[in-house]
């Protein structure tokens, strides 16, 4: 346990360093029981909860609540048990993403979400954000990929929620649970499923001389029916980033976009789809098309892809990274939209693109300390939501709400499309300790009278 | 039916009473056609007003699944109305529909686009807010995938008459919490899904049905492991008089499928097309009058324990449909054995579902076996959506 300041000041926030809390505490429970008796303790004393992995989140999911009590769970790391017949891992929530990937490959299989923090992010993090990742494109976020999970509710009891084989018997609480950003209950242990490796896997890096280029021929594979493994953009600001950093991968620093497209599945279907998709690329106007040729290469390529967020604090002090998701062929239009936005606000942001879902990341290079720059920064992460909401997207495509995004729910949501989250709130977390104020934004009437959501209790009489 | 509150809301027309309607013998006194999700959610708003609990049908395919009813009559909130919106974005890769639009129509839709959905196509008369409300194991090609992982957006009408809509008309979403999942395989207790947005994925440069036929289900079941090593996407096993059969998909480039074709071992069968091996293997009528049809459900590995057990339990005839790659068998077994066999299945962790049954056999047993641990938390959210319990009061899992 840690309760010294000095201590605590590296846990008051999460990636999303915008926004910040201070704990009163900070545990590091070993065990389900462990951490059972702390959410006990807790509500004894009135004290609100929250769980942490990593710290690697981008929305504050793990951002303290003031005064609470910070459940760290990154001594609970061991693997359980791996069924290398039925394809599933148990796991406890500690286990850092890649890892789990690592141990199960001499058995020919792979945990298939992967973060660009899968090397620090932990499968407890993962589950409570329903992390994404490059390859969500063909795989999906995790939710498909947890079969069970073991839980402690906000009251201090267990749960188990779903089944170790991933049949339905009753309602989907397993479903309902991931994703719901650690205010539903904590994740001690999940039943994973692992898909066998891929028998031939293909990279390509096709480079553009415009980003909205290479939107476009995101949108005609798509629209030509094949699904890669992953399709990922990365604008000219990123491309320079990781090329003067110590991930640099070979990306044409002159190019203003470079698309990595990978192509999985037995070899036969991966050597058609190459052919068909270098045809589309070259006839959308790529410049160079480059296939890796050798695994080095490949994972070179995709050094760079994983590393070019940290690649981007040569950019400024600070980063916020921004994530939303808009219909795929809407991508050429929205794009040009947000980098308009940006300039008109003096500001130059890097992206980096889940091509293939449609998911932007406009990432916002900053300096806290100068406040005028950080209005302008907030001013446009709310504009860059708008203008996904208005052409049919959402708010998040894999970083989660948090309290980043809450009091824009409202954008995509009304009252009664809110109020049935509520009700599931409720239903798990009846005294609100759990985590509390992030994801669901209060209702506006509550807003309007009351005077703690006004901010009066910040005002000193 | 003059007078009656629902006229109100859906025209005369469509508001009419049933003539010696019932589910499983609960019988139906009213049945109301509503035109629009408006129209539902005020039908919804009403019987819970009006103390007057509801089932909802469309096609109709799976209204004798569940427990009996816990009421003295139903409403019927039929949906065969709402079938006028079918919005298909093929580059986009996603399909909008109204609930009772027909499963078929999407997936004719769709393959003029070369796409497909994940709605399981073997109750041809299966709507998308019925196949969704069961989210059903389906005979499908993707054994990796349930359709609820598909099912990107939901709107859905509550008993207190708000309309909700969850998830979006994108194919990543992380908004909120997931209530899309909630929603999937609820039966209908939750709230009314009226309409939805899929996933549509492509179909494949080459697809390939293949049967074969072996001396044993132990035969059998070893040619499909061999076969899921391959990547067979669908595998289907039926008893066929005193042998057995296993039909399978594969799907890929042409010069992929034509070279695990090979496969499998066994005696060629001649099959012509997967939806028809689908549909006849869902007509299969019971042996004896008072069979009831059992689904089990566990872990792949246990499938060939399920089928040993089932075969010394109730005869090797027992046994109708076996899906390895998903972990299902289907069996047809006296109604006098079922306590026995739902308590090997708790000691085995397996799941059994009553898929069919008369209301009579129904009554004091639960359909979906012994409930879960987290039974408290499914109740008391069906408290909280459904505080006077309107929607199909009884018929989901604990008599929820």
């Amino acid at each position: 346990m840690l309760d010294r300041a000095g201590d605590l000041f590296a846990y008051e926030s999460d990636g999303l360093t915008l926004l910040r809390g201070q704990a009163s505490l900070v545990v590091f429970p070993t065990s389900t029981r462990a951490v059972a008796d702390v959410i006990r303790a807790c509500n004894e004393e009135g004290v609100p909860f929250v769980a942490r992995g990593a710290g690697t989140g981008l929305s504050g999911g793990a951002t303290p609540v003031e005064g609470c009590a910070l459940i760290e769970l990154s001594r609970m790391d061991r693997v359980l048990e791996i069924d290398p017949v039925n394809r599933t891992a148990s796991v406890q929530p500690g286990v850092i993403n890649s890892h789990l990937s690592e141990l199960v490959a001499p058995l020919g299989l792979l945990y298939a979400p992967d973060p660009s923090s899968q090397t620090a992010c932990t499968i407890g993090g993962n589950i409570a954000e329903n992390s994404g990742g490059p390859h969500t494109l063909k795989y999906g976020t995790t939710s498909p990929h947890v079969l069970a999970l073991e839980v402690v509710l906000p009251d201090g009891s267990l749960a188990v929620l779903g089944r170790r084989d991933g049949h339905n018997h009753g309602y989907d609480l397993r479903g309902v649970f991931v994703g719901s950003e650690g205010t539903l209950g904590i994740v001690t242990a999940a039943t994973l499923r692992l898909l066998p490796v891929p028998e031939e896997i293909c990279t390509l890096l096709a480079s553009f001389s415009e980003l909205v280029t290479a939107c476009q021929a995101v949108s005609a594979i798509i629209a030509k029916g094949i699904v890669p493994a992953a399709l990922e953009l990365m604008d000219d600001r990123t491309i320079a980033a990781v090329e003067d950093s110590v991930y640099a991968a070979g990306y044409p620093r002159d190019a203003r976009a470079v698309l990595l497209v990978e192509l999985d599945g037995p070899a036969a279907n991966v050597a058609a789809e190459r052919v068909q998709v270098e045809g589309l690329l070259e006839a959308s106007g790529a410049i160079e098309v480059r296939v890796a040729r050798d695994e080095a290469e490949r994972l070179a390529l995709w050094r760079g892809r994983k590393g070019a967020f940290g690649a981007m604090g040569r950019l400024a002090p600070d980063l916020y990274v921004h994530d939303a998701v808009v219909p795929r062929t809407r991508l050429p239009q929205v794009v040009d939209q947000i980098n308009h936005e940006a300039a008109v606000r003096g500001i130059r942001i890097a992206n980096i693109m889940h091509a293939g879902d449609g998911n932007l990341h406009p990432n916002i290079p900053f300096d806290r300390r100068d406040p005028d720059q950080m209005s302008r920064v907030r001013e446009l992460g709310a504009e860059i939501l708008r203008i996904c909401v208005d052409a049919g997207g959402v708010l998040s495509g894999e970083h989660g709400i948090g309290i980043e995004k809450r009091d824009y729910m409202h954008l995509l949501f009304s009252e009664s499309d809110l109020e049935p989250m509520r009700w599931v709130h409720d239903v798990f977390d009846p005294e609100d300790c759990c985590n509390p104020g992030k994801v669901i934004p209060v209702p506006r009437a509550c807003t309007e009278s009351n005077p703690r959501h006004r901010g009066y209790d910040k005002v000193e009489f | 039916m003059a007078g009656d509150p629902f006229e109100a809301i859906v025209g005369a027309d469509y508001c009419q009473p049933a003539e010696r309607e019932n589910v499983d013998g609960v019988p139906i006194t009213t049945i109301v056609r509503p035109h629009t999700a408006r129209e539902v959610a005020a039908c919804l708003l009403e019987a819970r007003k009006g103390g007057r609990p509801l089932v909802v049908r469309a096609g109709g395919s799976k209204l004798g699944w569940g427990n009996r009813a816990d009421a003295e009559a139903l409403v019927c909130l039929d949906l065969g109305r709402l079938a006028q919106g079918l919005e298909l974005d093929p580059d986009e890769g996603i399909v909008t529909a109204q609930a009772g639009v027909a499963v078929d129509t999407i997936a004719s839709a769709a393959a003029e686009h070369g796409k497909r959905s994940l709605l399981c196509t073997h109750y041809p008369e299966a709507t998308v807010g019925g196949t969704i409300a069961v989210d059903p194991v389906g005979l499908g090609v993707a054994p990796d995938w349930r359709l609820r992982d598909d099912v990107l957006g939901l709107q859905v009408a509550h008993p207190n008459g708000e309309l909700e809509r969850c998830g979006g008309k994108v194919v990543k979403n992380v908004t909120g919490f997931d209530l899309v999942r909630l929603y999937c395989g609820s039966f209908g207790t939750l709230g009314v899904i009226t309409e939805a947005t899929l996933r549509l994925r492509p179909l494949p440069a080459a697809q390939r049905f293949l049967g074969r036929e072996y001396e044993t289900t132990e035969l059998a079941l070893a040619a499909a492991r061999e076969l899921q090593r391959l990547g067979a996407c669908a595998l289907l096993l039926r008893p066929a008089g005193q042998r057995v059969r296993l039909f399978w998909v594969l799907e890929g480039s042409e010069a992929d499928v034509a070279r695990r074709a090979e496969s499998g071992g066994g005696a060629p069968v001649a099959t012509s097309d997967w939806a028809d091996v689908c549909e006849e293997a869902a007509d299969l009528a019971p042996h004896a009058e008072d069979d009831v049809r059992i689904r089990v459900s566990a872990r792949t590995s246990d499938v060939p324990t399920i089928c040993q057990e089932l075969a010394d339990l109730a005869g090797a005839a027992s046994l109708r449909l076996v899906q390895p790659l998903v972990g299902v068998v289907l069996a047809d077994v006296p109604y006098t054995r079922l306590t026995q066999i739902f308590t090997r299945a708790q000691e085995q962790r397996w799941l059994v579902f009553l898929e069919r049954a008369t209301g009579e056999q129904k009554r004091n047993i639960d359909v979906f076996g012994p409930s879960p641990d987290a039974l408290p938390l499914m109740r008391a959210l069906k408290a909280r959506f459904d505080p006077e319990r309107v929607l199909a009061p009884g018929r989901f899992i604990g008599g929820i």
